[in-house]
């Protein structure tokens, strides 16, 4: 929950910096949907005055719920990681880092140890991308299965097969080698630039 | 059990503007290896045809990261020190190996002892 909260932070943070770009994107965003048309193979066409520019109740309403929603999928997402974490780690191992009590009385996390963090954030990448990947294709197959030909379903259910495979082992992969880069980094560089330093408590 | 009661502002804010350095840096040789694959060195410098236009972009892009990495680092670590007061710290598990025991923090080394 505590790790939550502080996801939530983030996104709040990061959904006013969303909302802001989603306020001045809207009418292109709108905009944009015309351009699908030519793609149409159905009966179903867009109505010319669609791409007209919402008024600024519309967009002011658009970026505040785009603010709500970055902050609740944050806290989500947070509860989410902390408890696959929790869970995860008992099994393959806890994150291990080594602490150093600098002069003011704070603590620095000196050095992260790569396998242990790249082990548990790669597992815990693979069941979230696993369902975020599920999710993408059921979209895009019931997005664009409505107005895209394939010439037969069958090719377009093993594209969707294949796209998957991609999306899920794809990103697992590139996460994996994203997180050993930037924790062997941080090992490397934060001597110079300082390294992560945090008051710890002890919770009574 | 641990709390994470105060983040410092300017180290997470130094770490995010050298991440934000890294990965410009990353994508700025995946863009020119793209170009260069592509056998067009104009899409490798975006578009401008010339080395010093590409560095001039790179540099841009660079000091936009840099402020952009500071304000957001320190701005996400502000807000972390001023809301975890009203909302509660991070709470985290730390188990010390024996033989790697750092010196610890008055109020926390008494914990350690009672544990």
């Amino acid at each position: 929950m505590s790790v939550g909260k502080a996801f939530a932070i983030v996104g709040l943070v990061g959904g006013i910096f969303g909302g802001l770009w989603v306020f001045l994107t809207f009418s292109n965003v709108a905009c944009m949907q015309v351009d699908v048309q030519p793609y149409q193979t159905s009966g179903l066409t867009l109505a010319p005055d669609y791409c007209s520019t919402p008024g600024l109740a519309t967009r002011l309403l658009v970026l505040f719920i785009a603010w709500l929603a970055c902050i609740a999928l944050a806290f989500v997402m947070g509860i989410i990681y902390a408890a696959l974490y929790n869970w995860l780690s008992e099994y393959f191992g806890k994150i291990k880092v080594r602490l150093n009590l600098n002069q003011k009385g704070a603590y620095e996390i000196t050095h992260f140890q790569v396998w242990s963090v790249v082990k548990n954030l790669a597992i815990i990448w693979l069941i979230v991308g696993l369902i975020v990947n599920v999710l993408v294709i059921i979209f895009s197959i019931n997005f664009f299965g409505a107005f895209l030909s394939f010439g037969s379903s069958n090719v377009f259910y093993e594209s969707s097969l294949f796209a998957f495979l991609i999306g899920w082992l794809g990103s697992a992969i590139a996460f994996v080698g994203l997180t050993a880069l930037i924790t062997w980094l941080y090992n490397l560089l934060s001597r110079f630039v300082g390294h992560i330093t945090i008051h710890l408590g002890v919770k009574s | 059990m641990y709390t994470v009661q105060r983040v410092y502002i300017w180290n997470w804010a130094k770490l995010c503007a050298l991440f934000n350095i890294i990965g410009i840096l990353i994508y700025a040789v995946i863009f020119v290896f793209i170009g260069f694959l592509g056998g067009n060195f104009d899409l490798a410098v975006f578009g401008h045809g010339s080395l010093s236009g590409f560095g001039v972009i790179l540099a841009m892009v660079l000091l936009i990261g840099i402020l952009s990495g500071l304000g957001f680092g320190a701005l996400i670590a502000a807000i972390y020190n001023g809301l975890s007061k009203v909302f509660g710290p991070i709470e985290v598990e730390i188990s010390f190996e024996p033989e790697n025991i750092p010196e610890a923090a008055p109020e926390v080394n008494s914990q350690i002892q009672q544990t």
